[in-house]
């Protein structure tokens, strides 16, 4: 992918992962790069997401929930993401979603109404993904820290920092298993089994080595996070709007339709 | 993946605050107790141990269906525990929903069915290691669980999806009734239509449950009905809606159409987290918190 050369620190992103969602580099280039939708405040695009995958799994009309869609799609081309990547993403939540919905015509849904399930599941992933391509992590990682107890919004922090790593040591150790031939499928679910315990043992290894290092440098139940975000009058009229228009929805679906 | 994963959009609102305050309860619970009982070493090695598990989900494990991968779930319980388990399971399914892998509004439904199988690994674990070695007791503890757990999902959905008629029912009676055009000679010649013909003449109580259930229905406003030309056919329509509906028929619907898929992927995952687990222990056995559990009850057994 062409974003590959560009990340920072000469990491480069594995192509298993960013075939089923975003991975760490990709977040990072995506959420710093320019935009109209890049400059609103994390609690801002929080506020949009949110509500509008709340109306989105409220809505029963069709055509309200494919405006919510086309919504989605126009605000993460405006924001420059890779549309076609978001597309390929989109098939995870796709096929679980096919999963249920191939049953419910069984117990007396219409087609439409289990088609319109596929399309809320997806949207609901449209709108995640633009809120995680256009919010750099240490932004949402500092909303954790005031949503949640400090404990548990520095555990995510660093299990969004340590991801990648952990994930480049996997990918050698199946790069180094692949390139020893392909033997039969029992061997091969061995092979596996073996490269995962190796890596389990060195990840909870360097977690103790990790632990040391944060505990040598004064580390007490605490990471102090910064932003210069700043929520500013813009701000506010895109959250007013955001609320506006998921009342105008809900009001068309009760009244209207 | 042996277990359901389940995307937005397919529980009501309704269902999803409940099951999000349920997994609240339950798993903030459990977090809480947690944290007071781990260190600040073992917390950082939760947010490793997360890390790897997330990861260890990604590689892809052979399968004649091509490929399938592991949700490592029940080697969280066994590594971790059920306390620190919870912690994972929490941070895993957050990251999941912000990354589109699993909805946001069924978050809590979701977390309830991971952080059982975590905790039904556990205690099979501990139940199995003393009469059998590791790799059995680990095979048996991540099959079972994965196989309960698709009841559990199946459980939940069914009395979110199929327990809330009023869902469509607007939409059903009016495709019926007003779009086809259904009138009384047709739905009389329908065996079950004319079975409910009788019922209602003989004052069925199924008819006044549905009559309740239509009147709060958001989408069906009781006025229309009243004043329906057609009220008999709209009210028996309505009455199939709600029998072809019940949970007990979309459980046995979903649970058989699931069950052989996630029972086959998780006899690969049981496979994969038993050599996962043996290979653990002889390494680093004092990684493993269900081992360490039961070795530590068999002393107390022995002395």
């Amino acid at each position: 992918m062409w974003w590959r050369n560009k990340t920072q620190g000469g990491l480069r992103t594995s192509s298993v992962i960013e075939r089923y969602l975003p991975s760490t580099p990709m977040i990072e280039y995506f959420s710093t790069r320019k935009s109209f939708y890049h400059s609103f405040h994390t609690i801002s695009k929080l506020v949009f997401s949110l509500s509008m995958v709340l109306i989105a799994v409220y809505l029963k009309s069709a055509v309200l929930v494919a405006l919510i869609s086309l919504v989605a799609l126009l605000v993460m081309a405006s924001a420059r993401l890779p549309l076609k990547t978001v597309m390929s993403w989109s098939l995870t939540p796709l096929l679980f979603a096919v999963t249920l919905c191939i049953l419910l015509p069984l117990i007396g849904y219409s087609l439409l109404e289990a088609a319109l399930i596929l399309v809320k599941a997806v949207t609901a992933a449209w709108l995640m993904f633009l809120l995680v391509l256009t919010t750099p992590i240490t932004n949402l990682a500092r909303l954790a820290s005031k949503l949640l107890p400090s404990w548990l919004a520095d555990t995510l922090m660093l299990t969004s920092r340590y991801f990648f790593l952990v994930f480049d040591e996997a990918q050698k150790m199946v790069k180094a298993m692949n390139a020893r031939g392909s033997p039969p499928l029992r061997r091969r679910v061995m092979l596996v089994a073996n490269v995962m315990a190796s890596l389990f043992v060195k990840g909870y290894e360097r977690a103790e080595k990790v632990y040391v290092a944060m505990a040598s440098r004064g580390y007490g139940g605490k990471i102090p996070i910064t932003s210069p975000e700043r929520f500013k009058i813009r701000d506010v009229f895109f959250v007013a709007a955001a609320l506006a228009f998921s009342f105008i929805l809900v009001y068309v679906e009760v009244f209207v339709f | 993946m042996a277990h359901i994963h389940l995307p937005d959009g397919v529980m009501p609102l309704e269902w999803c605050a409940v099951w999000f305050v349920a997994a609240g309860l339950l798993v903030g619970l459990v977090m809480v107790v947690a944290v007071r009982r781990l260190g600040l070493k073992q917390r950082v090695v939760a947010a490793f141990l997360t890390v790897v598990l997330f990861v260890a989900m990604l590689i892809p494990v052979p399968s004649p269906f091509g490929g399938t991968h592991v949700n490592m779930t029940p080697f969280a319980g066994l590594v971790a525990g059920p306390a620190t388990s919870a912690i994972i399971i929490f941070m895993v399914s957050l990251i999941l929903a912000l990354l589109g892998h699993g909805g946001v509004t069924v978050l809590g439904a979701n977390m309830l069915v991971l952080y059982f199988e975590c905790v039904a690994a556990y205690l099979f674990y501990r139940i199995l290691r003393s009469r059998f070695n590791v790799y059995v007791s680990a095979f048996t503890a991540t099959i079972a669980p994965l196989i309960l757990s698709t009841f559990l999902a199946s459980g939940m959905l069914s009395v979110s999806v199929a327990g809330s008629p009023s869902y469509y029912l607007g939409e059903y009676m009016a495709e019926g009734v007003l779009v086809h055009g259904l009138f009384p000679e047709q739905l009389a010649e329908n065996p079950f239509i004319h079975e409910l013909v009788h019922g209602y003449l003989s004052g069925n109580p199924l008819f006044h449950e549905a009559i309740d259930k239509l009147a709060s229905s958001p989408l069906l406003p009781w006025i229309w009905l009243s004043s329906a030309p057609h009220l008999e056919e709209a009210l028996f329509l309505m009455l199939r809606v709600v029998e072809a509906s019940s949970p007990m028929r979309f459980f046995m619907v979903f649970t058989a159409a699931t069950l052989p898929v996630n029972t086959f992927v998780a006899v690969i995952e049981a496979t994969v987290t038993g050599v996962v687990v043996q290979s653990t222990v002889k390494l680093r056995p004092d990684v493993v918190v269900a081992e360490q559990d039961a070795r530590r009850a068999e002393d107390v057994v022995g002395n």
